[in-house]
């Protein structure tokens, strides 16, 4: 049964197997939507596995084939329609910044941190779909990590995204370079255009 | 109502007028600098020369008298400070011999608002590109929100830029899609979506590096970058859960990037709209047009000064 489509795969739900297969995007020329496919499948589950070693809540990856995950279902409430009417917010963002803070202790970047690839089950925060994510040391990556973040809570929770943000970057402070981290977001943050 | 808009943020002055809702003016002159990219004063110096000319022109087409104008418009930026300040002293000048109210427009907002009245789209997301702008825009509570961006030049100076540096002229999109549509082979050029954003700087210069036969490489340098914007697109178009697209800008005047759009939104069932092309482009219709829209609104310009680094969610969205 499939019971989601996000900008570039398809969910399938097979008892209680989640199966994301990255579709054919018929627009782009088949090198570039092969090559994008494939390395993206590999590299996400390579990246759930090693979020998941990190202490980070992720699906459990059984199975991949060359463009498709099979994980494990995680039943729960998507943060994008969540977080707004979420009497429990401080705790939620409080997670959040302590999922990222040891995602980018491991040097694992997650490339798409979107209030759309956060699941709530019970108490804990998951993050999904690392179709984006790469590994890295690098201080500005692990910003510009948190600047995606921060821009769409900003196009998407625009009224709350401050007091989201600030929790955040809070908890955050638990990995021990956040600091260096924290200075070079504020480099970025002015370094884009018309600001 | 009669609006007059005026459009003067980079290498085209132009002069709209709008009746209601039915442009009955869109006039303009462009800068083309003899060799490499815009000088901002010698583009200004052209706006300042060329600028009662145009005006006359678009009066004369418009077939009313200057009387008949209920309001001035003018793009207040983002754009090239020089510039911006030729349109707006003009447009000052004209507000005060008419005695009529004058309006300061946001140019990407204004790119969305003209796209909206040519095409019925209700709620769309715009995927704007043009020589300075790259953004993929939405309304999401009272603003147009920028979900992704360029985060150094816009598309439409890259593939200039690449053009020029290989003796192209200028604009260098028409020629570079004219010799991509002969490239038969892939080259491999860096994919850099990073989360929402785009960087176009890397595959430029790999584009310009790498030894292959110049039609090959207009081939995938277009199919690189176009399919960069598409998933952009796509993405905010997931994110917000909207099945409109328009695209505007420059840049749309591309067949193919109209065809990949085309494709994308039949995929997931959305809708695609084009604008007809001389409201794609830099043009001061839009200018008037949003200036109304905003003026029945009851938006009010205080502070006429330019606002060069004017962003699109800066604009607080009152109107329908």
């Amino acid at each position: 049964m499939e019971i989601g489509r996000g900008a570039e795969a398809i969910l399938i739900l097979n008892n209680n197997l989640l199966i994301k297969n990255r579709v054919e995007k018929c627009y782009r020329l088949k090198e570039i939507d092969e090559k994008l496919r494939k390395e993206r499948t590999k590299k996400e589950a390579k990246l759930l596995s090693d979020a998941k070693r990190a202490g980070v809540k992720t699906p459990t990856v059984f199975n991949t084939t060359k463009t498709s995950i099979e994980m494990e279902f995680v039943e729960g409430k998507l943060l994008r329609d969540h977080i707004n009417k979420a009497r429990n917010w401080e705790m939620i963002c409080k997670k959040i910044g302590e999922n990222i803070a040891k995602l980018h202790e491991n040097n694992i970047i997650h490339g798409d941190l979107t209030t759309s690839n956060m699941i709530l089950k019970n108490e804990d925060v998951y993050f999904i779909d690392f179709g984006l994510g790469y590994e890295s040391k690098r201080i500005e990556d692990k910003a510009i990590d948190l600047r995606v973040l921060e821009k769409t809570l900003k196009a998407k929770h625009c009224k709350r995204s401050d007091e989201f943000f600030k929790k955040i970057i809070k908890s955050y402070t638990t990995y021990e370079k956040s600091n260096e981290v924290i200075n070079r977001l504020e480099k970025i943050q002015v370094r884009g255009r018309y600001l | 109502m009669i609006c007059l808009g005026i459009e003067s943020t980079a290498h085209t002055f132009g002069i709209g007028i709008v009746q209601n809702k039915t442009v009955i003016a869109n006039e303009k002159k462009s800068y083309q600098p003899e060799k490499g990219g815009l000088h901002p004063r010698k583009t200004a110096e052209h706006h300042a020369e060329v600028c009662g000319e145009v005006l006359e022109k678009a009066i004369n087409k418009s077939g009313i008298r200057i009387e008949e104008i209920d309001l001035i418009a003018f793009s207040q930026g983002p754009g090239l400070p020089p510039c911006l300040k030729i349109g707006a002293v003009f447009a000052r000048t004209l507000a005060k011999k008419l005695g009529k109210p004058l309006i300061g427009v946001n140019h990407c907002v204004a790119h969305l608002e003209i796209g909206k009245l040519f095409t019925n789209a209700k709620d769309p997301v715009l995927l704007y590109a043009s020589g300075a702008n790259t953004q993929v825009i939405a309304l999401e509570s009272g603003k147009y929100r920028v979900f992704g961006e360029t985060i150094d030049v816009g598309v439409g100076n890259m593939l200039d830029t690449f053009g020029r540096n290989k003796g192209l002229s200028f604009p260098a999109g028409p020629e570079i899609e004219r010799l991509a549509k002969k490239g038969e082979k892939y080259v491999e050029l860096p994919y850099t979506v990073k989360g929402m954003d785009l960087a176009f700087g890397g595959i430029l210069t790999q584009a310009e590096r790498v030894k292959e036969k110049m039609e090959n490489v207009c081939h995938s340098l277009q199919e690189t970058v176009f399919a960069m914007l598409i998933e952009v697109s796509e993405r905010a178009m997931s994110h917000t859960q909207k099945k409109e697209l328009i695209l505007g800008g420059g840049v749309a005047a591309n067949k193919r990037l109209n065809d990949m759009c085309k494709i994308m939104c039949e995929e997931r069932g959305a809708k695609f709209y084009t604008v007809p092309k001389q409201y794609c482009v830099d043009n001061a219709a839009m200018i008037a047009w949003t200036g109304l829209k905003m003026h029945k609104s009851g938006v009010k310009t205080p502070d006429t000064r330019i606002i060069r680094n004017y962003r699109t969610d800066m604009v607080k969205i009152t109107w329908k």
